[in-house]
């Protein structure tokens, strides 16, 4: 709730000191917000010719710093790196709230998008409550305006007592507006909050009376309000906590710490989860005032279903009745119905015994021959392989998975899998780079840089490159699993159990470091039909338009090394390694492919799942999964980690897949398992 | 566009930053929501072609209260 007595006792105040203030000469202005909410935009609407960007002190973070002028008053501005909340997480947070903390800006520019001000605003309240004079700019209105999104920023501005301006700065629309009222702004004195002009945000009584408290215990001078130092003090911001305890005497920063150990110890499951769920809710009341959304309509309450889907009890029930379903559908409608009658019959009984017979009528010279057609040809080997297993697998895999991003389940799976996550000891951040690895890897690899230490982006970057399948290779994967439902369940499991190690190894590694991680939670529905037709109709013309040509390549270098005998140099090479781990020859073409694209790989172990007993498949497509990163995966990993640490992956990962294999064979023999 | 994973709605133009430290980004037709990383593929005009269709499809199929 607001307090609707504050905010009067603040207007009384703001129209009596700006009668008495000077007119200003110089001010400095420091933009802040999201990345990707157009702060560069106005940062160039704003300054003029002379522009520096340099890093700040100490760190590879780059700052722009800009001259302008406006009206009488020259302008110092700087524009921050994006930051989501004034608690940091990575080093550009860290930065740009740094630049708040340090520079003493005469206007703090709060820069939204229009479309996601339930994520943006409780920063706005953030800043408002650290004592920081804060402009609000809503851009990209004309992208709100497309989605039918009408927003009423005379509502925002007398609810939260700051200017609001609204823009669409990449259109120029609302450029003139907003430099009148930011000259007006810098004019009125009064922009610098006191305790009266703080908003109320409706903590639990417990969090609220701490904050109180600290406050209260703080005495020295800080640049951030006493009510924001507290709040940070109370999330465990580590500056905040040095700043507090080099400048209040030893008795008062030990009061202040038993404070937070005291509410800590209350909200076990998560004081910022806690802390973030008030936030939100003042925000989506004043939302609701100052904001109309055709959207909204379409909400409907999942309470139940949330429940079930959320429970550890009941949502990993269903994660195994979903992945049964997903065997149902891709391993053995698409993996099994649908390839035996492209592979067997339409290729292996029409076009390719056509193309090896008109090859031999047409072409006299053998090389040539090889390279269409016999064993490893581009159309009986290239082709083949995407149009009669990969097209119907995943096709059917991105039909299923479709269907479930559309229904909202994902999100959901994102928070179980983060509890999970918490037991073994991962951090719970870690949870959205995982998440995304099942999608591509490589993109997800990039996204681990958002993770607060190095030591957890190493961790998730190798489970990333070891454990974790990315979606064509797991769709494949799942597919030849499928053939033998037995070897599917125990595959998931050592995968499981691989994952499992891993996560015991860097708790030990990392020990009380486990942020909560937390994620919006869209309506569930039941997904459209046409969008989901079109969705998979998108994913398998891109799959194809990047898949063939590398299918189409790959089997022209094999050919080549055919020809130059250099492949079989290495499959004879790699013949050693597949007789210990129990495997056919064969099988190393397979790991050969793997390099190149992980789902090329499996599709070579595809081919080859009828001379496979049930061991032998489990132990190759185990392998598979742990298998090296592709290429591109291995090159991203170079550039966020670093030469040596890439490097020291790929080795690590190489011995532990082949070594699983070995122990697995090994395993089997020496128990008499048969799969 | 709108992200599966975090509920972001962001334009394929904002989501060009986040996939510029990939070194397949120039050759790759992927967005990456500038939230979260979730990737996801603008409809290309076929696509588009399709969803207009099953459109008036699906529409023509409803009952009208």
């Amino acid at each position: 709730m607001m307090n609707e007595q504050n905010l009067e006792m603040n207007k009384i105040n703001v129209s009596a000191s700006s009668q008495t203030r000077k007119k200003k000469k110089h001010a400095k202005i420091v933009i802040v917000g999201s990345p990707n909410v157009g702060k560069s935009v106005l940062f160039n609407a704003l300054t003029g010719a002379y522009v520096t960007v340099s890093n700040y002190p100490g760190t590879t973070v780059e700052l722009s710093n800009g001259k302008g002028r406006l009206n009488s008053i020259s302008l110092n501005i700087i524009d921050t790196p994006g930051m989501y909340r004034l608690l940091p997480i990575t080093e550009e947070e860290r930065v740009a709230r740094n630049v708040l903390i340090n520079e003493s800006p005469d206007v703090v520019i709060h820069v939204v998008d229009a479309k996601n001000l339930n994520r943006m605003l409780p920063m706005t309240l953030q800043l408002k409550n650290a004592g920081l004079p804060v402009f609000l700019v809503i851009n990209m209105m004309d992208e709100a305006d497309r989605l039918s999104i009408k927003i009423d920023p005379a509502q925002i501005e007398h609810i939260l007592q700051i200017p609001v301006v609204t823009t669409a700065l990449a259109r120029n629309r609302g450029i003139k507006e907003l430099k009148k009222r930011l000259s007006d702004f810098l004019q009125s004195e009064t922009r610098f909050s006191d305790n009266h002009r703080s908003v109320e945000i409706p903590y639990p009584p417990l969090i609220k009376k701490a904050i109180q408290t600290i406050s209260s215990l703080l005495k020295s001078r800080y640049a951030l309000s006493a009510n924001m130092l507290a709040y940070l003090f109370l999330l465990g911001d580590k500056e905040v906590w040095k700043m507090i305890e080099g400048k209040e005497p030893d008795s008062v920063f030990q009061q202040i710490k038993e404070t937070r150990e005291k509410v800590k110890a209350a909200y076990h499951v998560g004081l910022d989860l806690e802390i973030a769920k008030s936030e939100r809710a003042l925000t989506d009341q004043i939302l609701k005032k100052a904001v109309k959304s055709s959207a909204e309509k379409t909400t409907t309450p999942t309470g139940f279903l949330d429940r079930l889907f959320l429970s550890p009890y009941t949502g990993f029930p269903i994660i195994i009745l979903v992945l049964y379903l997903f065997y149902l559908f891709v391993g053995v409608l698409g993996a099994q119905t649908i390839v035996d009658f492209l592979e067997i019959s339409v290729f292996g009984q029409y076009i390719n015994p056509l193309v090896n017979k008109l090859l031999v009528s047409w072409v006299p010279w053998q090389p040539i021959r090889d390279l269409f057609g016999g064993e490893y040809g581009i159309i009986t080997l290239g082709i083949r392989y995407a149009i009669a297993i990969i097209l119907p697998i995943v096709g059917t895999f991105f039909l299923a998975f479709s269907f479930i991003e559309d229904s909202g389940y994902l999100p959901r799976l994102a928070l179980l899998v983060d509890r999970f996550f918490k037991k073994i000891g991962l951090n719970g951040r870690a949870v959205l780079p995982i998440v995304l690895g099942f999608g591509c890897d490589t993109m997800a690899t990039v996204v681990t840089r958002t993770l607060e230490t190095k030591r957890e982006r190493i961790i998730s970057t190798l489970l990333l490159t070891l454990a974790i399948p990315c979606s064509a290779q797991l769709g494949v994967l799942l597919a030849m699993a499928s053939t033998n439902p037995k070897v599917l369940w125990v595959w998931i499991g050592i995968v499981l159990m691989i994952f499992f190690l891993i996560g015991f190894l860097s708790s030990k590694l990392m020990p009380g470091v486990r942020p909560s991680f937390y994620i919006e939670l869209p309506p569930l529905r039941f997904p459209r039909p046409a969008n989901i037709l079109v969705k998979t109709y998108t994913r398998m013309e891109w799959y194809f338009k990047e898949v063939l040509p590398f299918f189409v390549l790959a089997s022209v270098l094999l050919w080549l090394g055919q020809l130059t005998g250099l492949f079989e140099i290495i499959v004879n090479g790699m013949k050693p390694l597949m007789s210990w781990m129990g495997l056919p020859g064969d099988t190393a073409v397979a790991f050969i492919f793997g390099f190149f694209r992980r789902d090329y790989g499996a599709a070579g172990l595809y081919d080859l799942r009828g001379i496979l007993t049930g061991n032998q498949l489990l132990i190759a497509i185990t392998v598979m999964t742990l298998f090296v990163p592709c290429i591109a995966q291995f090159a991203v990993t170079i550039k966020e980690r670093g030469i040596k640490t890439a490097l020291g992956m790929f080795f690590f990962v190489m011995l532990f897949a082949f070594g699983t294999g070995i122990v697995l064979h090994k395993l089997f023999a020496f128990t008499g398992i048969v799969l | 566009m709108k992200c599966p994973l975090c509920g972001y709605e962001y334009q394929p133009e904002e989501a060009k930053s986040p996939c510029e430290s990939c070194p397949l980004h120039q050759s790759c037709s992927l967005v990456c929501c500038p939230n979260c990383g979730y990737e996801m593929l603008p409809e290309s005009k076929t696509a588009k072609k399709l969803r207009k269709l099953l459109s008036f499809k699906f529409n023509k199929n409803k009952v009208e209260p």
